[in-house]
């Protein structure tokens, strides 16, 4: 919504002739700071006040630009702005009078209205004899201002009366109405109509139109028909002033793609009684601009005068909401500017009619709204005493929390990703479901793209940006974020928080590393891996995170060759993907300290040589199931194989530390340990010990 | 000589040396002259063999102690030199080399941001509380007061991924949740992502972030929003930062508040002092503000659509942009940046 100074002022007499740019800012901040709120203000161009030189010299006039909220169809004119203005700046308001007189005659125009609901008053005026022309010079320039194209005084007074009033209107060439009649109703199957921006719309039935005889002639509340425009041969015109359904127009503007000052005005709400006063003032300004003859009284069809709507507001209520009492002769004096009529006082309530062009103004609420807002926002102190609250802490909050601080300890950088993601990009990641996934309606998914079902990818898709950026220090990332599902459970749809952590070096063990880092200071004993089976990861390096529970709560694994060349990485990353939500559930993060050891521990080391086949965790059972006294730890710390190692057969070695709860242990006894472990693991696995 | 003699000739000659000394090299070249191995004190110990034996006790002992005495001087002369001139004249240790590397991780500003929003509100109160990315078209537009075709939804166009369910367009559907499972008093905050369907470029994304923030209670008034909402913006960019309330509309708050805080770049001045003259601050347009949040006080439908007695129970609720606030705070000019993750963004935080 725009207006100049100019024009506004011919509501607000009362207001300064001009204005200079600090007041001209002042008057934008003053609609600010009450919610008309002001995008932007600028001089028009060549407006200077003539015998001005420097910068410093007022401009004639002003462009204001709004950004008109939803609730308010009424600041969509320029009366009602003025009417703001007026009672911000304790000034009169004056409305435009329509002065004009009808030549009487005996036919009037035939108009039928098929869906009342839809068109709620349909009004029009037949104009005779008018003169089309360039309009005045003050007439362009106001429409210029506000960006609109002077077309001929015909035109130019509907589009300059929709400014002022806020009623959209149109003018048809009357002669060029086949049949002479006009007929508002629904669009029928297969019908078109050019408008008047020159192209050709399909129409379809629940669109609603006003037709002829033959044709449509108007998209009701959107725009006119070109077939019946006014043109400069144009003699005699039809008026239309009407109210239309807000939800009907809404569908059909976007329905076809083609928005108008009518119908935004529209969608948002023309009041009943503007349909008249809009009607009135054109009318008037044809008379006098273009000399034509209102002919026989305003055709009126469906006018229900509605009942005042009347509003109770009470002034405690308006405490309970805003925190002060507003002072009673002050809160008095803006209800009364603001338009309501107090139809009954009582010392607790007022019964107030709302004003016909405040459609928002329905509930006490509203009231309290536009009181606070008048009243100014800033003269509500800020409470000094708050209760006290304790915000109750989440475990996964927690435990988000100390994975974060790990994995950037660590060496692992955050980022965040987008949750859509190409369906290629994604291909095989069924860590979590092999469903297909969400998509979001056709159309609309942006370039094609999916929700994801596990983020993976997307931090493969990191790896793959900076890898052309040849960044290399990018090597290793994570996020937490969540993955979508379709088809889980008894819900339609679902979603999960995961957390993805991507190692460029491909070293599984490293990710397995830090994962394990993150169990520990979150508590959760018991880990064990599996071995599991994804196209998109390496057989030979893919493991199952499970708990202890058994149940599986991740996967480590290298990226497949073919999931590498999809995602068209020069590397082949390894990658971790955890469910967070197991792992909130599994997490213990209350400590309980353990009295340990005063006395020295032992340390002892150990390599075999023994076949490639045999793992470690089945060494690590064997060691624990010989029981050994005083064994306080036991870690791996190498393996290799070639060199002088023979074929099909491996080096393992581990360390052992021995320690006791109540003395210093003797070498001797740690020795018969050691003689133990070794006849054990020599046996079971037919293992031979490495000397150094 | 007599022994006894030389070590009394060596101590004072010591004493005389070490009074003069100057500077750190002084200190350790007496430290060579003395007690080095060519020294007189190497030199009396070896005579100790030629001594009768009933002697060479006594005479070890006193070698000893002039050795400890000499030490003892030599100490306290260093300790007295002044830092500069004790330090002898270049390290062995060439101290330019670099640190070894130790690199921890990067965090990203968004997620970073965004805690530090929460944890400024969890310091006031408000738990943190989460809902599900796909939301129903109930939760997120009926419930809160936004009804269907209405033009108040254009400023939530929505990804739909069915008829009923979408991605939300704001974190507002989950106070429908915790009200609708939760008693007032209710105070909470709920970070999040949100989805709407905008062309990318420097200023719009299709998913960006948002904390929401909500109290419920019998007595909770438009004055403690300001009150915690001038709190919030103190604390989070600085405590001189002002706050400015402007009315505006929400289908789901009324009154409604847009609230702006002083520019933290220009101060709330609007211009940028620059050597010649004063140009307009870029990051507020050169108005002094910027618009960092809604709000307003929760309208008495969306409490009745929950159960709430709404003449009992009055609220508040808030909202705002993580990718604003961290645009602003960190001068980022393009929103893409945070989810291109390039490497050499990542490592700014």
């Amino acid at each position: 919504m725009k207006f100049t100074y100019n024009w506004l002022r011919d509501y607000c007499p009362e207001l300064p002739e001009s204005i200079n740019a600090k007041r001209a800012k002042e008057l934008a901040d003053a609609l600010s700071m009450r919610g008309v709120a002001v995008e932007d203000f600028e001089p028009i161009p060549g407006a200077i006040i003539p015998g001005g030189g420097a910068a410093s010299i007022p401009f004639e006039d002003w462009l204001f630009i709004l950004e008109i909220t939803a609730n308010r169809p009424d600041l969509l004119s320029i009366t009602g702005v003025a009417r703001e203005v007026a009672l911000l700046t304790g000034s009169q308001l004056t409305l435009p009078q329509s002065n004009f007189s009808r030549a009487k005659t005996d036919n009037p125009f035939p108009v039928t209205v098929e869906d009342k609901n839809l068109c709620p008053r349909y009004t029009g005026q037949v104009i005779k004899n008018v003169k089309v022309a360039p309009s005045p010079d003050w007439l362009r320039k106001r429409l210029e201002a506000i960006g609109l194209r002077p077309i001929n005084n015909i035109v130019d007074i509907t589009n300059y009366i929709l400014y002022e009033t806020g009623q959209p209107l149109h003018a048809f060439d009357l002669d060029k109405l086949i049949g002479g009649k006009i007929i508002v109703r629904a669009a029928k199957k297969d019908e078109k109509i050019i408008a008047i921006d020159g192209k050709t719309y399909n129409l379809t039935p629940d669109m609603l139109v006003i037709a002829d005889e033959k044709r449509p002639v108007a998209i009701a509340g959107v725009m006119g028909g070109l077939e019946t425009e006014v043109t400069m041969s144009t003699r005699n015109i039809l008026l239309e002033s009407a109210c239309f359904d807000l939800v009907s127009i809404r569908r059909t503007s976007r329905r076809l793609a083609l928005s108008s000052d009518s119908s935004y005005r529209f969608e948002r709400g023309v009041t009943y009684e503007s349909v008249q006063t809009g009607s009135e003032r054109a009318t008037a300004l044809n008379a006098e601009l273009a000399g034509g003859t209102p002919t026989g009284e305003l055709i009126d069809l469906n006018y229900i005068p509605r009942e005042k709507h009347t509003v109770k507001f009470r002034p405690a209520r308006a405490k309970k909401i805003l925190g002060i009492d507003l002072p009673a002769i002050q809160l008095r004096k803006i209800l009364t500017g603001l338009g309501f009529a107090i139809a009954h006082e009582t010392p607790v309530f007022y019964e107030l009619e709302a004003p016909c062009f405040r459609p928002d103004c329905r509930d006490e609420i509203d009231v309290i709204e536009e009181a606070a807002r008048i009243y100014g926002y800033e003269n509500i102190p800020v409470s000094v005493a708050l209760p006290m609250a304790v915000a109750i802490e989440n475990k996964s909050d927690r435990v988000d929390e100390i994975t974060r601080s790990v994995l950037s300890g660590a060496g692992y950088d955050e980022v965040m990703t987008n949750s859509f993601i190409q369906p290629v990009m994604q291909k095989d990641f069924d860590f979590w479901s092999k469903d297909a996934p969400v998509n979001a309606l056709e159309g609309q998914t942006p370039s094609d793209k999916y929700l994801r079902k596990a983020l993976s990818p997307a931090l493969l898709g990191v790896i793959k940006t900076n890898e052309d950026y040849r960044e290399a220090g990018a090597e290793r990332f994570f996020e937490i974020a969540h993955v979508y599902f379709t088809g889980s459970g008894g819900n339609k749809f679902s979603e999960k928080t995961v957390l993805s952590i991507c190692a460029k070096s491909g070293d599984i063990f490293e990710l397995k590393g830090v994962v394990r880092e993150i169990f520990d200071k979150t508590g959760i004993a018991g880990i064990s891996y599996k071995s599991g089976i994804y196209a998109c990861l390496s057989f030979d390096e893919t493991m199952v995170v499970t708990l202890a529970d058994g149940r599986p709560t991740g996967i480590i694994g290298k990226i497949a060759k073919q999931a590498a060349d999809r995602l068209e990485l020069r590397c082949m990353p390894a990658i971790c993907e955890i469910d967070m939500e197991l792992f909130y559930e599994a997490a213990g993060l209350e400590r309980t300290y353990r009295k340990f050891s005063r006395f020295p521990a032992i340390k002892r080391d150990l390599a075999f040589v023994m076949d490639k086949a045999v793992q470690w965790s089945e060494i690590e059972a064997a060691v624990k199931a010989g029981n050994p006294a005083n064994l306080e730890e036991l870690a791996f710390f190498d393996a290799f194989e070639g060199g002088k190692i023979p074929q099909g057969k491996k080096n393992l070695a581990f360390s052992l530390q021995f320690r006791a709860q109540d003395r210093t242990l003797s070498a001797e006894e740690v020795e018969r340990e050691m003689q133990k472990l070794i006849a054990l693991i020599t046996e079971k696995f037919g293992a031979v010990l490495r000397t150094f | 000589m007599d022994i006894k003699k030389e070590i009394e000739q060596i101590k004072s000659s010591a004493e005389a040396d070490i009074g003069a000394a100057k500077t750190g090299t002084d200190i350790e070249n007496l430290r060579v002259k003395y007690l080095g191995k060519k020294g007189p004190i190497k030199d009396v110990l070896s005579k100790l063999g030629a001594l009768p034996p009933e002697q060479r006790g006594e005479t070890g002992k006193l070698a000893n102690e002039l050795k400890n005495s000499i030490e003892a001087l030599l100490q306290e002369k260093s300790g007295s030199l002044d830092p500069a001139a004790a330090a002898p004249a270049a390290p062995k240790v060439d101290i330019s080399l670099p640190g070894k590397p130790y690199r921890t991780g990067f965090r990203h500003p968004i997620y970073k941001t965004m805690e530090e929003i929460c944890a400024v509100f969890s310091k006031l109160g408000f738990s943190i509380v989460y809902g599900p990315e796909i939301e129903t078209e109930f939760n997120n537009f009926e419930a809160l007061n936004i009804p269907l075709q209405h033009p108040s939804r254009d400023a939530f166009d929505t990804f739909y991924v069915d008829n009923k369910n979408l991605l939300r367009s704001h974190t507002s559907p989950v106070q429908i949740r915790t009200m609708l499972k939760t008693k007032p008093p209710v105070r909470v905050i709920v970070p999040g992502k949100v989805y709407r369907p905008d062309t990318p470029d420097a200023r719009h994304f299709y998913m960006f972030h948002q904390v929401e923030g909500l109290m419920v209670g019998e007595d909770v008034t438009f004055s403690d929003l300001k009150s915690v909402l001038s709190m919030f913006a103190q604390k989070m960019f600085g405590s001189s930062t002002k706050t400015r309330f402007r009315p505006s509309f929400f289908p789901f708050t009324e009154p409604s508040a847009e609230v702006d805080v002083s520019c933290i770049i220009c101060n709330g001045k609007g211009v940028l002092a620059q050597a010649e003259k004063e140009k307009a601050c870029s990051t507020c347009g050169g108005s002094g503000w910027l618009e960092i949040l809604g709000s307003g006080m929760v309208n008495p439908k969306v409490l009745q659509n929950v159960g709430y007695d709404s003449e009992k129970y009055t609220g508040f609720a808030f909202g705002m942009g993580v990718e604003r606030v961290a645009m602003v705070r960190y001068q980022i000019d393009d929103i893409r940046l945070f989810t291109e993750n390039n490497y050499r963004f990542l490592r700014q935080f």
